[in-house]
């Protein structure tokens, strides 16, 4: 049965009565008028936006587990209360001042990136009841205060590195376009290649291949792309992949495991299918290229920085 | 060869996520797709999202570098897997067994349970071995039964047989032990004597009204049937002398090989002028002869201080005040006969190797002899 407008507004505000009842010590005077539309937004982007068919229990029990303390706090702060904000910075700055660091390659950068989440939070401009507008509206209460802030901070040091950096996400996109639909006709011929003629036909082979497995990897399903771009492409742990995923990096291994099978047998329908290879080709090109890969992408290891995977996590 | 596959696939993943400086992803699916905000990607990595609002995150999140990047560097997102999982991830029945499969479960519960059967396997294979030796003692006591059954029988059988009338050859003589008696509740279910009576008193209760013959035939006319003079008691002495000192050995070889706990044994048979033998081992062999399903019962017996003594070659177990043979199996019927009686006398005549039992053994006694069973009290 869907929750209808009326019966929304009568949970949300008993869900505020509830909130505030529930917050420990101090709800810095907030009122439920002041709550309300913070829930209301709340519970239409995390719940009734993927589950329209949600029960009145379930919007009911999704507001009990709001942070109370944490958006008591905050809803005060965006109404101008000093003492709120007095409160969040005595009790955030530590959070913020470490995420940071974490975040900037050296001191001064971290420091300078604290100062400015707290401007970003108190906001510059002012909208038109006169407060102003700043990151703190984004809060719903979903998630911990420290956790949001934690993640304001990894935002704006994103930000700030792409307005410093002069590779900018468009054209990494575009590359791996050119991967997918274009012949690669800028084939680079590796160094230390004796016969030129080979390099090149080895080359072009590995760049079919290649095209192939992006292909396969963009028709995998949601988790297990997001498994493979964590592990191979932001360089991630498997653990690290596993706790995004939220699984135990053994589970997250045998997953690999089970995607290296799938993209291999796509790989091959793709090439003999698309590309017209052979299937004596397809399985040569796996047992004859792949091995000088691990020769072949050193350099280009090296002059990313990134060290090769530690080890194999990967369950044989 | 599947690893080789598996390195394979590796190779070239690596070399695809190492061909792009940042991750590669679809341009037109971001940009398609909201990127998500603080406060969604601190939900996402604290892990309280629907099922279904995860999974909307995760599609946007497998294909846009950036949100994955924050996402990955958020501490939060290592610290709430770390803890108790989201209540949606987390319920059901699934959930559970799989969380008592896991890992961290296994990694204990399977050596203990390895533990657990090679202890289980060990006990098994000890307590085999042991009914075994039993079986292989028991065996040889039921062949020197035999044996010295055949020659009592054989002098016996000028007193007591009659041409006519066939001794009962040894072989022949049915296996009436305890186990077999014991088995059948039924005391009407005797296998081997023709229609025994119901109302057969069990092998407990032996100080119940005395049973009827087995044959139903008049006591007296057993013993009309004996015309043959009783054979000399010298031959008899040295096999029961040779018998006695054969069990003698196989008492102390199982003696040795076990830790016996039975009580001590009966009284020397005079005669003999030997150490009487150990009941608990004889019992033992008697207890061998029982199939496989009453062994179990009889270990037991012997295990708990019963008194045997062996008596010209037969081996008699004390119940109460009376002491019976170990061949005699309950539900048998017995002929009674009083100490001092004609009849008594003229069985003892009869029968001088019976008489040499019964006056060792002082009291009630049950003894098989010639296929009877003799209740002398």
């Amino acid at each position: 049965m869907t929750v209808n407008s009326s019966q929304l507004e009568s949970l949300v505000a008993d869900g505020a009565k509830r909130l505030i009842a529930r917050s420990g010590g101090d709800s810095y005077g907030v009122n439920t008028a002041l709550l309300e539309p913070r829930m209301r937004a709340a519970v239409e982007k995390y719940l009734l936006r993927d589950n329209p068919e949600v029960q009145p229990q379930q919007i009911a029990s999704f507001f009990d587990t709001l942070q109370s303390d944490d958006l008591c706090l905050i809803v005060a702060c965006e109404n101008g209360d000093e003492r709120a904000w007095t409160d969040l910075v005595e009790r955030f700055s530590a959070t913020v001042r470490s995420a940071a660091r974490t975040a900037s390659s050296n001191e001064a950068t971290a420091e300078d990136l604290a100062q400015s989440i707290w401007a970003e939070l108190h906001g510059l401009r002012v909208r038109d009841d006169g407060r102003p507008s700043g990151k703190l509206a984004y809060y719903s209460g979903r998630g911990s205060l420290a956790g949001w802030l934690r993640a304001v901070v990894a935002q704006l040091a994103i930000d700030q590195h792409r307005k410093q950096s002069r590779l900018v996400q468009t054209e990494e996109d575009a590359e791996f376009d050119r991967l997918i639909d274009h012949d690669g006709d800028g084939a680079r011929i590796l160094p230390g290649s004796v016969n030129p003629e080979v390099a090149t036909a080895r080359k072009f082979a590995t760049d079919e291949m290649q095209k192939a497995l992006a292909q396969s990897i963009q028709q995998l399903d949601a988790e297990d792309r997001l498994l493979v771009k964590l592990y191979y492409f932001d360089n991630l742990r498997l653990r690290e992949a596993g706790a995004v995923l939220g699984v135990h990096e053994a589970t997250a291994s045998r997953r690999l495991t089970r995607i290296h099978t799938d993209l291999r047998s796509r790989v091959e329908r793709i090439l003999i299918n698309e590309k017209g290879w052979t299937e004596t080709e397809t399985h040569r090109a796996f047992s004859e290229l792949v091995p000088h890969l691990d020769t072949d992408i050193e350099p280009l290891l090296s002059e990313s920085g990134r060290l090769t995977k530690r080890g194999s996590e990967i369950a044989g | 060869m599947k690893e080789s596959k598996d390195n394979q696939m590796e190779l070239l993943l690596r070399t695809l996520g190492a061909s792009s400086p940042m991750s590669v992803d679809s341009a037109v699916t971001v940009q398609q797709t909201e990127h998500l905000d603080a406060d969604e990607m601190n939900a996402f990595a604290e892990g309280q999202l629907s099922d279904r609002t995860r999974a909307r995150y995760v599609a946007h999140l497998a294909d846009c570098g950036s949100c994955r990047s924050i996402i990955a560097s958020l501490p939060q997102t290592v610290e709430a897997f770390s803890k108790t999982v989201a209540p949606e991830h987390a319920s059901g029945f699934w959930a559970r067994l799989t969380a008592f499969f896991s890992p961290a479960v296994l990694r204990y519960a399977i050596p203990a349970l390895v533990l657990a059967a090679v202890v289980g396997v060990s006990f098994l294979a000890l307590r085999q071995q042991r009914e075994t030796a039993f079986v292989a003692r028991n065996e040889e006591n039921s062949e020197a039964d035999k044996r010295n059954a055949a020659p009592g029988l054989e002098g016996s059988s000028a007193t007591t047989a009659a041409p006519a009338q066939a001794p009962v050859p040894a072989a022949s003589v049915p296996t009436e032990n305890y186990a077999d008696e014991r088995r059948s509740k039924n005391p009407s279910e005797s296998s081997t004597k023709p229609g025994p009576p119901s109302g057969e008193a069990p092998l407990s209760d032996l100080n119940a009204a005395p049973a009827t013959t087995a044959t139903n035939q008049p006591v007296d006319s057993l013993y009309k049937q004996a015309e043959q003079p009783p054979p000399p008691p010298k031959p008899e002495a040295p096999v029961i002398m040779s018998e006695t000192a054969k069990e003698e050995a196989e008492d102390r070889q199982a003696r040795r090989r076990e830790n016996d706990k039975l009580s001590q044994p009966g009284s020397a048979d005079s005669s003999r002028g030997a150490a009487p033998a150990s009941g608990g081992v004889l019992s033992a062999r008697k207890v061998q002869e029982l199939p496989a399903s009453q062994r179990g019962y009889e270990l037991k017996r012997k295990d708990a201080d019963e008194e045997v003594r062996t008596v010209g070659g037969r081996h008699f177990r004390r119940q109460g005040s009376a002491w019976i043979d170990t061949a005699f199996s309950t539900g048998r019927s017995t002929i009674n006969v009083s100490r001092g009686s004609e009849h008594y006398r003229t069985l003892m005549g009869d029968e001088p190797g019976l008489r040499a039992i019964v006056e060792q053994i002082g009291g009630e006694v049950v003894v098989i002899w010639n296929g009877k069973a003799y209740r002398i009290r």
